[in-house]
């Protein structure tokens, strides 16, 4: 399967490029009162209003460096913006590569055990329901 | 064949056809006789039935297939109508609404209908003869009169043909096929005789063979082409006659004039049928998505063209100028348009209230006069998906409270029946829908004392103030609580939903006359004008739809009042909402704010905000699923400089 | 290829008979939602096959044979009949339909029926 990394504080993760609708250099967010904790506001993308969600408060990271990039995702028919704090690179990898995580956590697909790094692939769809 | 991709218009044209029958039904009560009214009921089971079959949804299929064979009986005057049979019908329709639904929703159909498909046959058998099945000989026996025909056919050189026919074994309507070889074979020559009989073939008593003996001048190899050029043959086989001199069976001839005679009584309704000239418009289905995504479009211009304003401000060029307003004259014509092409008759929902009518009056033990006017009035789909449940509120409480029982309205010197009205008319650019009944009122003092059974003083307030508490959260003067008004929903429910289209409602009654209840709308929702205001570093748009004006205030002139911030504003007291506080954004400190006084149905509440931006065009759009919850906005919508910006829900606000 | 005209109040009925007509070859030159409409673009667009529903407002496929036939005495026109329209069916062959079909539309049977009444 084709993924994309991205990188998020001092950790690597990665999102099938199936879901992946496009990658956005950041840009202003209009914040949402009230909002459930993790969204972060809404974007004008090319004339479509999209929710963006800090992924790293919804994945209780701790991380202060520069976010650079809002990845655009599709689940459920619906586009959602992802922060990141930078987009590393799509690659190809087996899929007997993926192993099964450590943690038993639903947003969780798998471990990927790269030369240089681990990655943690994410679950897009378990993400945003839970 | 994949079916998946027809089933939303299946589902679409079912509900319409559910409907005709529904109507259908309504006016055949009323008609028994009226032979175009059991025609268009035959008609609308007839389309169902066959998009079902196609569908493969064999229920549904089946059910109608049973409701037009009662449907035949009843219009060749086989059957009577009455009551039992108009009911079972009924139900049939709801039997059928029930599968729609359940298709909608879970794909399949779901839903029982042996029983009712019992009832449907014992109608029909009611009357009906019992068609016996009889066994067919397939021998070719000959009486004198057919011999003596061929003799003489034979002697003037015709050539007598023996033509054996067999249709597929799944043919549908094998009768008419063999018709249909009958007649192409009676344009090459004379048919004397066909076994099995005529008869026999028009009630299809045979399996799925048949021979017929042809004078004619034509070959055996031109017949034989002939009929193979028909559908579903699956064979031909021709061969000449001979006689043999000692034949001597009697039979009785068979009378294929008199059965021609017979096929012309048969149909002889169908040119009776569909000569109603409903006129029917030239149009096309739209997919909705894609008239969301034009609607889209359209709002993405109009946002374009405002932030082209905003630049040609600042260069202050005649030319660009004069162009621009152009651009916005076409602007403006086309944004009227796409939101015409949204606006639906408030006919789909007003159609269903008849019957409900009907059943209701019926449960009740109440005669109503249901009348309907202005079906036509148009309003956007999206109110017209939502307005049908605050209707059917009103008009179950006009049949359940506002109209008397027949002996009540005797009593009262009123016609027995009493009227109910739902009227729907523009004005301006709101539509307003009434309902309206002649029925006893409402009676002031009641609401009154209910007032202060929930502890709220009606002091000092007008007998309009009064009425207007049914709207409030637990309202119900009803004294007896029925099955059909009395499940907790209000009137407040009522309320809540118009005012969430942005529209209003009035009450306005008179004891012993009656009650109207009057809906306002806007006739769209998704482009509106709103004021943009700041409120601590965000902005936000008001509808103006909503906005009774907006008034600079000193802090200092905020009152409390029973614990709650209020201002006096013309020497109202106006309860007063800091936006800062409900959204939990910074309060800044500032000596004078404004006040934007908005009035949501009949409460007026002022919104604190710290600026106004001005006033502009806007194009709602929704928020996504993530936002579902946030019932503070309405959506959202891009400005002119590409921003996004909270529509604020002005009704869920106050 | 040959050229069709659809006649179907559906317009349920008509995707589906389109769909299969267009995957085998045929091009639909039209689809009418009524008889009338069907005469109509009949005289205007001379196709070279009809397929005619029976039951339909304004003007029911009868009729329509009726007035096509009269137009046009070589008219092909297939009937598309729903179970138990046996004696309409017959009904518009009297009038000059050349064959029929029964709903649920089968393809094979749909194209059977348009091969042979093409000759």
């Amino acid at each position: 399967m084709q993924i994309v990394i991205f990188t998020l504080g001092n950790e690597k993760f990665a999102l099938d490029t199936k879901l992946v609708h496009g990658i956005e250099k950041m840009m202003s967010i209009t914040k949402v009162p009230n909002a459930p904790y993790y969204v972060k506001g809404l974007i004008n993308l090319r004339g479509s209003i999209i929710t963006v969600v800090d992924l790293k408060t919804l994945l209780n990271k701790q991380n202060k460096d520069q976010e650079e990039n809002i990845i655009i995702v599709e689940i459920n028919q619906e586009k959602i913006g992802l922060i990141v704090n930078k987009v590393d690179e799509v690659i190809e990898i087996e899929n007997d590569k993926i192993e099964k995580p450590v943690e038993n956590n639903s947003y969780i697909k798998g471990i990927i055990n790269l030369k240089e790094y681990i990655v943690t692939l994410l679950e897009g769809e378990a993400l945003i329901e839970g | 064949m994949d079916m998946s991709q027809y089933l939303d218009i299946f589902l679409e044209e079912s509900e319409e056809n559910i409907q005709r029958l529904n109507e259908g039904l309504l006016s055949l009560e009323k008609n028994p006789d009226d032979k175009e009214i059991i025609n268009s009921i035959f008609r609308a089971a007839h389309t169902l039935k066959g998009m079902a079959a196609s569908m493969a949804f064999e229920r549904v299929a089946d059910l109608t297939h049973k409701m037009e064979n009662v449907l035949d009986k009843i219009r060749n005057d086989q059957l009577n109508v009455n009551s039992d049979i108009i009911t079972l019908l009924f139900k049939c329709v709801d039997k059928l609404q029930e599968m729609i639904e359940n298709i909608r929703e879970k794909g399949t159909e779901d839903a029982e209908v042996e029983e009712i498909i019992e009832a449907l046959k014992n109608i029909e058998k009611g009357k009906a003869a019992s068609i016996t099945e009889k066994k067919v000989e397939l021998e070719i026996e000959f009486n004198e009169y057919d011999k003596d025909i061929i003799k003489s056919a034979l002697e003037k050189n015709y050539n007598v043909l023996k033509i054996n026919v067999t249709i597929y074994k799944d043919s549908i309507l094998k009768s008419a096929r063999a018709f249909l070889v009958y007649k192409t074979l009676e344009e090459l020559g004379e048919i004397i005789k066909s076994v099995p009989s005529i008869e026999d073939l028009e009630q299809e008593n045979f399996e799925n063979q048949f021979y017929l003996i042809l004078i004619t001048q034509k070959s055996e190899k031109d017949i034989k082409s002939k009929i193979e050029g028909i559908s579903e043959v699956e064979k031909v086989e021709v061969e000449r006659v001979k006689i043999k001199k000692d034949d001597r069976k009697e039979e009785t001839v068979e009378k294929v004039e008199e059965n021609k005679q017979k096929d012309v009584v048969n149909t002889s309704e169908v040119k009776e049928e569909d000569k109603n000239t409903k006129k029917v418009s030239q149009s096309v289905r739209v997919d909705l998505e894609r008239l969301d995504k034009f609607m889209n479009l359209v709002g993405e211009l109009v946002i374009h063209r405002t932030r082209l304003e905003q630049i040609s401000r600042d260069f202050k060029s005649q030319e660009l100028h004069e162009t621009l307003e152009q651009v916005g004259r076409i602007t403006t014509d086309l944004q009227d348009l796409v939101m015409k092409v949204r606006m639906l008759p408030i006919e789909k929902v007003f159609n269903r209230f008849p019957r409900m009518v009907r059943d209701l009056a019926q449960e009740l033990g109440k005669e109503i006069e249901f009348v309907m006017k202005g079906e036509d009035t148009e309003l956007d789909r999206t109110v017209i998906d939502e307005i049908g449940e605050p209707l059917v509120h009103l008009l179950r409480n006009a049949i359940d409270h506002g109209i008397e029982t027949p002996e009540e309205r005797i009593k009262q010197g009123k016609s027995s029946k009493g009227t109910v009205k739902l009227v729907a008319y523009q004005e301006g650019n709101k539509a307003v829908i009434k309902v309206e009944d002649d029925g006893r009122g409402l009676d002031v003092n009641k609401i009154k004392k209910k007032a202060n059974q929930l502890g709220i003083n009606t002091d000092g307030m007008s007998e309009q103030d009064i009425r207007n508490l049914i709207f409030l959260q637990g309202f119900s003067t009803s004294e007896k609580v029925t099955d059909i008004s009395g499940r907790g929903v209000g009137m407040d429910v009522v309320k809540t939903k118009i005012t969430s289209l942005g529209g209003s409602i009035e009450v306005q009654s008179e004891v012993g006359k009656g009650t109207a209840f009057i809906i306002r709308l806007p006739l769209t929702l998704s482009i509106i004008q709103a004021l943009l205001v700041k409120v601590s570093e965000e902005t936000f748009a008001i509808s103006l739809g909503f906005i009774d004006r907006v008034i600079k205030i000193n802090l200092s002139e905020i009152k409390i009042s029973n614990n709650k911030e209020v201002i006096i504003y013309r020497n109202n007291v106006i309860p007063l909402i800091r936006l800062s506080e409900k959204l939990n954004l910074m309060e800044v400190e500032l000596e004078e704010k404004f006040c934007v006084i908005v009035k949501v149905g009949e409460k007026t509440v002022g919104l604190l905000v710290d600026s106004l931006l001005g006033q502009q065009e806007i194009v709602i759009k929704p928020l996504g699923k993530l936002l579902q919850k946030q019932k503070e906005y309405v959506g959202a919508t891009i400005l002119g400089d590409g921003l996004v910006t909270l529509i604020l829900d002005v009704a869920a606000l106050v | 290829m040959p050229r069709v005209l659809i006649v179907d109040d559906a317009a349920f009925m008509r995707m589906m008979l389109k769909d299969i007509l267009v995957k085998n070859g045929y091009e639909v030159i039209g689809e009418a939602p009524n008889g009338l409409k069907a005469v109509e673009m009949y005289k205007q667009e001379k196709p070279d096959v009809v397929t005619m529903d029976i039951t339909m407002p304004e003007m029911d496929g009868i009729q329509a044979v009726k007035e096509i036939r009269a137009f046009d005495p070589n008219a092909k026109i297939i009937m598309c009949s729903a179970m138990g329209q046996q004696a309409m069916v017959m009904e518009a062959i009297k009038s000059g339909a050349k064959d029929f079909i029964v709903k649920p539309f089968q393809p094979e049977r749909v194209l059977e029926a348009l091969k042979k009444v093409l000759g």
